[in-house]
């Protein structure tokens, strides 16, 4: 799925991903089964440039937005752990900040804010006039009560625990001005501040508990809360005093749209069926198989966009005693994989051939990473041949007896076997046996947990290059960290990376550690993943945000 | 009769008790350190883990484990979901009505269908009725529910626009799934029901009611089909787990809530107190519904209490 979100992960194990990550989110997608990947470049494709006037004319109706994922059973921005549940919530608890466009910020609730140099003081200026649904004023208070709630133990805090990296606590300098204090520089936190840590009503959460709150968030956001059937749909209602919407939209006051349904349908072929038939008018995570008819319908608009962080890539095993061990063996890897060939079997050539670790719309990629391999089987063989490994009787090159088996334990989900056997496919062309043993997933982290592994899939989608830190940082080696990379001179750019509000040295450092890890050959860049959304021609107005899994409603009209 | 069903209730208690240990020992047979199930995916430390093991009781003997389970268990607490924080019997009962509508209109469709099939099909034995009615049983049983389901939506909703495809609430939203999900079972009834008539249609007492000058439809009604459908009866109560196996996958194709969403989503979600209370529910169910059926059969057999 597209989702994503930040996070997300992936794709290894993805699956368990959901924290466990260090990182951030992960969740859904993996477990979405097609996951993530889709391709192509991004740009949105259509939005809606209708000017406020005409806008008034189109007021009024209901969208229907067919969510190709179900909550996970909380609408609490701050405890759920899945993308789908915020491209809910967003809709209702707003952020302090948004971010249109990676590395670009625009304001949200907060109208202006500054960051230390150090990344490690945050002080935000608030919006005034601004109220919550259930009438009471947002204040800073609100924006401490929301940030601390998610290092509070008993909320059993999700993604939004992972956004807020090393928080240390929410000062109040006045009613609108609030400082977000980190415990050590955290450079991120400005693409964290999406959904998942969207602005609570304290008061509507001291008043309905957790459980409650979790049925019947309360925010400032364009829209209200009115319905939840379980597993059905979620329906919203314009909140009609909201008239503080941020200048990432083209207008500020109440949304259009009388009401949003949410309709819950997880059948791929359905979702995409129902557009056609009208009964909905939006839909997340098209259908593969009917990328190219809607494309070439004029009743129908596909949305496509690149999503930031780190695309599906291998992880080699830096403390693997086997024949990756050596370097010839990892690049003849790199060199061996069809990049190409596993888009186009496993995605439907709907994602981006990956040649670094960073997918392309992530604030620090590298262009110049794209010259570093290329597709060679010829290459690969001979870097083989002249390390010593020779073709033995069944094609699988030997050296000294030993044969080149390389272990690669995935979880045996359809799209991880299916990537798996694409890169198996490849390697034997150059004589590597890859061992692809498909496991149930409480045995896969085992094995992982064991380190009994070559090989390992790794995805995540995230807006800022310090997902590199989730998968090279030598502290995340019991995390996410499957090639237990361990370069202190990497692990000391991360870190400077992470504390340094510095753009050009952020993007010279992340350019550094992406040459790095590549020529190092620890890492095998796969796939960059894209969210395809489709819609109905007449629905205009729409933005999916820089994470390429939010889309927002605030402009939408329904044109007859 | 009393006695007889004194009987079935005290041979519930070890079903029940094996239902209980089974749903109880899931959560140490799945692989890996059930602290890990509890506390999500993020990696963990030492104290923390010790912590969730404490709080959770699994630092206690397991047979201590176990009574504590079965007396939550027996007070109507299945535990809270890992998200929601919400008991989960309350999410089980709030997607109840639509797995029990789809069950039992996919339950009335299926014996309707099944039964009707099946005597046309006893009756004009060896004619072209009952090379299609038997034809339309094996094309029954051997199509996936799965896809008799998406059939039906891009037919009968994307080609005709007659029923919508998603959803509950309505009669509109309920034939599609009911049917999809009925088909199944009203071949397996279609078949044991031809069969049935078949049997009894040789009977004496079928020779006897017709030499009394009985009119056809009363014999074929009150003495054969009558006799016929006992065996039936039970295999409508087998039927039910199929059908609530196969509900799983009709809520999700029509996006209906359900039971078996409820289940198949905690499992993707890893809400490991959801799927444990999902398995009991549908365990405890199958079997009340089983006891039904046997109780029933009873009445209509005489034969069986004695036997």
């Amino acid at each position: 799925m597209k989702n994503a979100g930040r996070s997300n992960g992936g794709g290894g194990e993805a699956p368990a991903l959901n924290r466990e990550s260090g990182a951030r989110r992960l969740s859904r997608r993996e477990f979405l089964v097609h996951a993530g990947a889709w391709a192509g470049a991004a740009g949105l494709a259509a939005r809606g440039l209708t000017l406020p006037a005409e806008a008034a004319a189109g007021a009024g109706g209901t969208l229907v937005y067919g969510l190709g994922f179900d909550l996970d059973d909380t609408m609490d921005p701050q405890v759920t752990n899945f993308d789908s549940t915020i491209r809910v919530t967003l809709n209702i608890c707003e952020p302090l900040v948004w971010e249109p466009e990676p590395g670009k910020f625009v304001p949200g609730l907060a109208e202006s804010w500054e960051v230390s140099p150090d990344a490690k003081t945050y002080t935000f200026r608030l919006k005034k006039g601004v109220k919550f649904t259930d009438g009471t004023p947002f204040t800073a208070e609100a924006v401490r009560f929301t940030m601390d709630r998610v290092v509070n133990p008993d909320t059993n805090a999700g993604q939004s625990h992972d956004q807020l990296g090393p928080y240390d606590h929410t000062e109040i300098v006045d009613d609108y001005t609030a400082k977000i204090v980190m415990k050590e520089g955290y450079a991120p936190l400005l693409t964290n501040l999406n959904g998942y840590l969207g602005i609570v009503s304290p008061a509507a959460v001291k008043k309905m508990g957790l459980a409650d709150f979790a049925r019947h968030p309360v925010g400032t956001g364009p829209f209200v809360f009115k319905e939840w059937v379980v597993k059905d749909h979620i329906t919203l209602v314009r909140n009609p005093n909201y008239n503080w919407g941020s200048s990432y939209f083209k207008h500020q006051g109440p949304p259009y749209l009388d009401q949003v349904v949410f309709k819950i349908i997880p059948e791929a072929s359905v979702r995409t069926g129902t557009l056609k038939s009208g009964e909905t008018q939006y839909i997340d995570d098209l259908d593969p198989l009917e990328f190219d008819p809607m494309m070439k319908d004029s009743k129908f608009v596909v949305i496509q966009k690149g999503q930031p962080g780190s695309g599906f890539v291998l992880l080699l095993n830096t403390t693997s005693k086997g024949p990756i061990s050596e370097l010839a063996v990892r690049r003849a890897i790199e060199y061996g994989v069809d990049r190409e060939g596993l888009n186009k079997s496993v995605f439907h050539d709907l994602n981006k051939v990956a040649w670094s670790p960073l997918m392309r719309p992530t604030f620090g990629y590298d262009p110049s990473t794209e010259r570093i391999y290329s597709f060679s089987p010829e290459k690969a063989q001979q870097l083989l041949e002249e390390a010593g490994w020779k073709v033995g009787s069944d094609g699988i090159r030997e050296k000294a007896g030993q044969k080149l088996v390389v272990d690669f334990p995935i979880i045996g989900r359809p799209r991880d076997k299916a990537m798996a056997e694409s890169v198996q496919a490849s390697l034997h062309d150059v004589g590597i046996d890859l061992r692809v043993t498909p496991l149930e997933r409480a045995a896969f982290r085992a094995v992982v947990k064991q380190n009994r592994y070559d090989v390992n899939f790794m995805w995540f989608s995230y807006g800022d290059p310090d997902v590199l830190r989730t998968i090279f940082d030598s502290a995340n080696i019991n995390a996410f960290n499957r090639a237990r990379y361990q370069v202190p001179e990497v692990d000391k750019m991360l870190a400077e990376a992470a504390s340094t509000t510095n753009k050009t040295r952020r993007a010279q450092l992340y350019s550094r550690i992406q040459q790095r890890v590549l020529r190092d050959a620890y890492v095998v860049p796969l796939v960059d993943t894209i969210t395809y959304n489709a819609k109905r021609a007449e629905v205009q107005g729409d933005t999916l945000d820089a994470l390429a899994s939010y889309v927002l409603l605030n402009d939408v009209q329904i044109k007859k | 009769m009393s006695g007889y069903i004194a009987q079935r209730l005290l041979q519930l208690i070890p079903v029940l008790v094996g239902i209980s240990v089974l749903t109880f020992l899931m959560l140490h047979l799945v692989p890996g350190d059930p602290v890990l199930i509890f506390a999500g995916d993020k990696p963990l430390t030492e104290e923390r883990a010790a912590e969730i093991r404490h709080q959770l009781g699994l630092d206690r003997p397991i047979w201590v484990q176990y009574g504590d389970y079965v007396g939550r268990v027996a007070r109507g607490d299945l535990g809270r979901g890992l998200h929601s924080q919400r008991p989960v019997l309350d999410s089980i009962l709030e997607v109840l009505p639509g797995t029990v509508q789809l069950t039992l209109a996919a339950l009335a469709l299926a014996t309707v269908v099944g039964v009707t099939l099946g005597v046309v099909a006893a009756l004009a034995r060896g004619t072209w009725l009952d090379t299609a009615a038997m034809g339309f049983a094996i094309l029954g049983v051997s199509m996936p529910v799965f896809y008799s389901s998406l059939l039906m939506i891009f037919f009968f909703s994307f080609r005709l626009g007659w029923f919508p495809a998603t959803g509950q609430g309505g009669l509109e939203r309920l034939v599609m799934p009911a049917t999809a999900l009925g088909l199944i079972s009203s071949a397996v009834l279609a078949r044991l029901v031809r069969s049935g008539m078949l049997g009894v249609l040789r009977q004496e007492y079928i020779v006897t009611a017709r030499a009394k000058g009985l009119a056809h439809r009363v014999v074929i009604i009150r003495h054969a089909l009558k006799n016929a459908l006992i065996p039936t009866i039970t295999m409508l109560g087998l039927q039910l787990g199929a059908l609530l196996g196969g509900a799983v996958i009709t809520e999700t194709i029509f996006s209906r809530p359900g039971v078996g969403r409820l289940a198949v989503d905690a499992i993707l979600s890893r809400d490991f107190p959801v799927v444990q209370g999902t398995v009991l529910f549908a365990a405890v169910a199958y079997v009340l519904v089983n006891l039904l059926v046997d109780i029933s059969y009873a009445a209509l057999d005489p034969r069986i209490r004695y036997g």
